[in-house]
């Protein structure tokens, strides 16, 4: 007997996963009266799964970056790319995995260019408060990650897809679903290359032209290559699921992830790229097994997970004679041992207690060339406590504490309260508000790094409000709209920052306080006029003014009151589809307001990036054949060859263009 | 055939949507801004800018009408100094910059900021330029235990010295030039200028990076200390006194103002009778003459001393304060005897060091 069907719908029921979603582009949830208990009041925004698999070659960093409406700071694909949500620092995003998290526990921020968006079925960003629901910490939101098996699959399925690009480019991805009675099985792999070496003319340098006497005579702007920007990811992972009895699901979640990565030269370097070599190497393993169980008025989830992570970063530069010499060779060997355990007690329908724990072992190792390293071993713990409330059909309440430690170390409790009011009879019309204090502890570098790690540390310390509307209406059968709009206040303090000193290296210190608060919007419009004609329209646009509250660096400090570097004030972005039977036409527009480099929002040649305008264009045809479906698609990156910038003194790559081609055979059935 | 149409209609109108909501900004950014003219004293201030963002820049400070102009090099040539701007020397009518992260030492005319020549090849994240004369200068690196010997006339690399450890600072008395190995060690040396080889070191105490030499011919060395678990190992900063054959005269302890700060800036006045150093935000002076004469000559300075110089005609003090280390540095002028706040300005970010013109 087909089970999985069967505890879907049972978890459903129970409340434990959200509404199935429709073809839209995200659309902010708000849990109805019929809907999650563990959703009621949550301000989220769901990434629609067609955004997710629409190319093999797009990290979460791109969906999040044109679906979210967060500024992505990168200098080009498979480069560091981290979030700046709700004018905090990367590190205040927690990110999840099946539940584990993927923040790297030694400098706290994840690389969104590191997770394809492929590997991931279903992806949410929780907002603000409502990130206490999952986890502490993340003083700008959580996103969560997770996989599920098609509950309706029987037999197999097969998706083969190849991207091949400009600057030799090369994406490939394979995926095996299989699902029988019981089980199953989803298995996937992508390997992704490129020489990464775009052309673009570099403005921040001059070449000299010089006569017999070497004096200079003219100069120019020369044209360049991106310079040892070359990378090499590979992933693999795999998703079992099986379901013992219909109230009993046992999930095995695996992903490993293999890559080497150049670090691009500055585009004031003078260096010739063959005198040195600049590299970053990861392997990192992470394995995660489930069990959820379900019987009323009892729900039980338990997870014991695993990360075995080697990081390494080379610089070398050639000694003479073409023999590199190794300045640093940093390593660092992770390894975490994770479990957690979760249990939901639903006393009556509208009334759910929800208790948790999780617990996170770290056993750090980290050396360089020049120095002993050092071994930390740290247990990071986290319990919360929940009571989810719907004493009306209109309104939803839910309470959360939450209570964390790191090491020796305990955050003060956490608190977050979140309401609702549903107008149910304006359609899906919901007003909403939360409020909580949260907590980011330091990370194992800010604590332990050699040298300049500061074990006396303090967490950093949030304080954020926020209330908005949000409604989804149909339109006579053809056409279904969403909207959302929120207005968001956050005040942090004692925000850890790295500071040079006069010793001649970084360390960390508890410095300054943040104010952040601006407005957050989303609408979103699917039309289906008929004749196979399928329209979607989906638009962010935040406004976000992160300012620094205090002056903590003495008499010359004129950073109060203004914007933090690397924020951008404005940003906007825009997705249109539009289907045609087998055809498919989407444009995507971003935009970023400029961007300060300094804390004093000062404007010279260094102190602000322009804003910018980015486009891009695809173009897709879907076959269907007796043995296969067949689809090839065009995109254009970058279509009006913008010449911007992410980070001072990092190209971007102009127009550049990519040919995907997908296969699915019919071939495969279970028996 | 009509749906087609329609599909290349609201194709079209993509397009031309994206068109007048995008734009390409195809201007160069380099629009060339003369220097106005400095006539009397000028003192240019090298800021570093942040490691890895490309956004050092040079200032240039008129001493008599105490107008401060940032951005000079920027401004006269229309392009970025780079990244990690470490020193500037003048030498024989030309400003030579060396920035550190960049791999490039520019040569500039100091009334123009116009850029006259540089050196790209057979440097490796070069440190500090010491001029031996007009046909040689030496380039300590922090990449290679070697110091680069170059041809300041055609802008080339001639050849290199192996030194035990990463140079750094450079003094010189007579015909030798004294060096400190500062990153990871613990010895300074000594180079006859004329063979170009090291004929003598020694070990003054851990990671030694500031040296002058006094009037009396004695050589002053700042230690660093070092950090714990570097393998250089981890003391208290010193001032270490040597004579010209390296003997150690003196040691004396310094204090950490903090765990944040390690005693730095050693520079010396025009007579050679005076040593100046930072230690935390406080500015120290001392006699040559008399080790015991130390003081605290500015309490408090600034947030974050990041640079230190002495005018050479009147002995007045400049701080360089890099504040958050984000935003643009201040510089404060004192007066020589440090009582009276005579002057500051802005400049970029980071600002290390100073070059008189």
């Amino acid at each position: 007997m087909n089970l999985r069907p069967i505890f879907v719908a049972l978890l459903m029921a129970g409340g434990f996963i959200c509404r199935s979603q429709v073809s839209l582009r995200p659309v902010t949830s708000v849990a109805s009266s019929g809907g999650s208990a563990a959703r009621i009041a949550v301000h989220s925004t769901e990434f629609d799964s067609l955004a997710l698999r629409e190319s093999p070659s797009i990290s979460l960093a791109d969906v999040m970056a044109y679906n979210a409406g967060v500024f992505v700071k990168n200098h080009g694909r498979a480069s560091l790319s981290t979030v700046t949500f709700r004018g905090t620092s990367p590190s205040h995003t927690k990110v999840l995995w099946n539940g584990i998290s993927v923040n790297s526990p030694m400098v706290g921020m994840t690389d969104f260019s590191t997770i394809p968006s492929h590997l991931v079925d279903h992806a949410s960003l929780l907002h603000g408060s409502s990130s206490v629901v999952q986890a502490g910490g993340g003083l700008g939101g959580v996103v969560s990650l997770s996989l599920s098996a098609d509950p309706f699959l029987d037999g197999w399925r097969v998706n083969y897809i190849q991207g091949i690009g400009s600057y030799k480019t090369f994406d490939e991805f394979l995926r095996v679903d299989y699902g029988c009675g019981r089980w199953s099985s989803s298995t996937r792999a992508s390997v992704s290359t490129s020489d990464n070496d775009f052309p673009y003319i570099n403005y921040d340098k001059k070449e000299n032209i010089y006569d017999d006497n070497h004096q200079i005579i003219s100069q120019y702007y020369p044209k360049e290559r991106n310079r040892s920007g070359a990378w090499r990811d590979v992933h693999v992972l795999q998703d079992i699921e099986f379901f013992p009895a219909a109230s009993h699901r046992l999930a095995l979640n695996a992903w490993y992830y293999d890559s080497r990565r150049e670090l691009p030269m500055l585009t004031v370097d003078y260096a010739a790229p063959s005198d040195f070599e600049n590299v970053t190497m990861e392997r990192t393993a992470r394995v995660s097994a489930s069990w959820n169980h379900g019987s009323r008025p009892w729900n039980f989830e338990a997870r014991a997970g695993y990360v075995n992570s080697f990081m390494a970063y080379d610089y070398s530069i050639d000694a003479g004679a073409g023999i590199m010499s190794r300045l640093t060779a940093s390593r660092t060997r992770l390894n975490s041992l994770i479990g957690q355990v979760k249990a939901t007690w639903s006393a009556v329908s509208n009334l759910h207690v929800e208790l948790s724990w999780s617990g996170t072992c770290h056993w750090l190792h980290s050396s360089n060339i020049n120095s002993p390293g050092f071994d930390v071993k740290e247990l990071q713990t986290s319990a919360a406590l929940a009571v989810r409330w719907r004493p009306l059909t209109r309104v939803g309440t839910q309470l959360i504490i939450r209570e964390e430690s790191y090491g020796k170390n305990f955050t003060a409790p956490i608190p977050a309260l979140l309401a609702e009011y549903n107008f149910i009879d304006w359609g899906e019309l919901t007003l909403k508000a939360s409020v909580s204090r949260n907590y980011c502890h330091p990370t194992l570098n800010d604590l332990y790094f050699l040298p300049g790690g500061n074990p006396d540390l303090k967490s950093e310390r949030g304080f954020t409000y926020d209330a908005g509307v949000s409604g989804c209406w149909k339109v006579e059968e053809t056409a279904l709209v969403s909207l959302d709009a929120s207005w968001f206040d956050s005040r942090i303090d004692r925000w850890i920052q790295w500071l040079p000193s006069s010793r001649g290296f970084y360390s960390p210190r508890n410095v300054g306080r943040v104010h952040a608060y601006g407005i957050e919007s989303r609408a979103s419009v699917m039309i289906m006029p008929g004749r196979g004609w399928t329209l979607n329209l989906s638009g962010n646009f935040s406004w976000t003014p992160s300012v620094r509250s205090d002056r903590s660096f003495g008499y010359a400090d004129m950073s109060q009151g203004r914007q933090l570097p690397y924020t951008p004030r404005y940003s906007a972005s825009v997705v249109a589809d539009v289907k045609w039977h087998q055809w498919q036409m989407t444009y995507k527009w971003l935009h970023y307001s400029r961007r300060f480099t300094q804390t004093t929002e000062q404007i010279d040649p260094h102190g602000v990036l322009k804003p910018y305008y980015m486009s891009e264009l695809s173009l897709g045809r879907g076959f269907t054949f007796r043995p296969c479906d067949f689809m090839i698609k065009g995109v254009i990156h970058n279509l009006l060859n913008t010449r911007y910038k992410s980070e001072l003194a990092r190209p971007m790559p102009g127009i550049n263009f990519q040919l995907i081609v997908s296969v699915t055979p019919k071939f495969f059935r279970c028996g | 055939m009509v749906n087609l149409r329609f599909f290349g209609c609201v194709s079209g109108m993509a397009l031309l949507a994206a068109s007048v909501v995008s734009c390409s900004n195809d201007d160069p950014e380099g629009n060339i801004v003369p220097l106005p003219p400095v006539d009397g004293q000028g003192l240019f201030v090298v800021c570093e800018g942040g490691f890895g963002s490309g956004n050092a820049s040079l200032a240039l400070y008129d001493v008599s009408s105490r107008q401060i102009h940032s951005n000079v090099f920027k401004d006269a040539n229309g392009a970025l100094l780079g990244d990690v701007a470490q020193s500037m020397t003048i030498h024989n009518g030309k400003g030579w910059i060396v920035v550190n992260r960049s791999n490039v030492i520019f040569a500039i005319d100091p009334n123009t900021a116009k850029e006259v020549g540089r050196v790209t090849d057979g440097i490796s994240s070069p440190r500090y330029l010491h001029f031996v004369s007009g046909q040689k200068a030496y380039v300590s690196q922090l990449a290679k235990n070697e110091i680069a010997v170059l041809d300041p006339e055609s802008y080339t690399v001639t050849s290199s010295i192996p030194v035990p450890g990463y140079a750094e600072n450079m003094a010189q008395i007579g015909d030798n030039l004294y060096v400190t190995c500062w990153s990871y060690g613990n010895k300074v040396v000594r180079i006859n200028t004329e063979s170009d080889n090291v004929d003598k070191e020694v070990e003054v105490g851990v990671q030694p990076k500031y040296i002058v030499a006094d009037g009396n011919d004695r050589l002053w060395v700042i230690t660093d200390g070092g950090w714990e678990g570097n393998p250089a190992g981890y003391e208290e900063p010193t001032l270490v006194c040597l004579d010209e054959n390296l003997n150690i005269l003196s040691k004396t302890g310094l204090p950490r103002a903090s765990e944040y700060t390690s005693a730095g800036g050693l520079c010396i006045n025009a007579t050679g009778d005076t040593l100046y150093w930072y230690n935390g935000s406080d500015i120290w002076s001392m006699s040559v003459d008399d080790i015991d004469s130390r003081k605290v000559l500015i309490e408090n300075a600034c947030q974050a001393t990041y640079g230190l110089t002495v005018d050479p005609v009147n002995s007045q003090i400049y701080v360089a304060d890099a504040v958050d280390y984000s935003q643009q540095g201040m510089v404060y002028r004192f007066s020589a005897d440090g009582k009276v706040l005579m002057d500051e300005f802005r400049v970029g970010i980071c600002p290390s060091s100073f070059c008189w013109k």
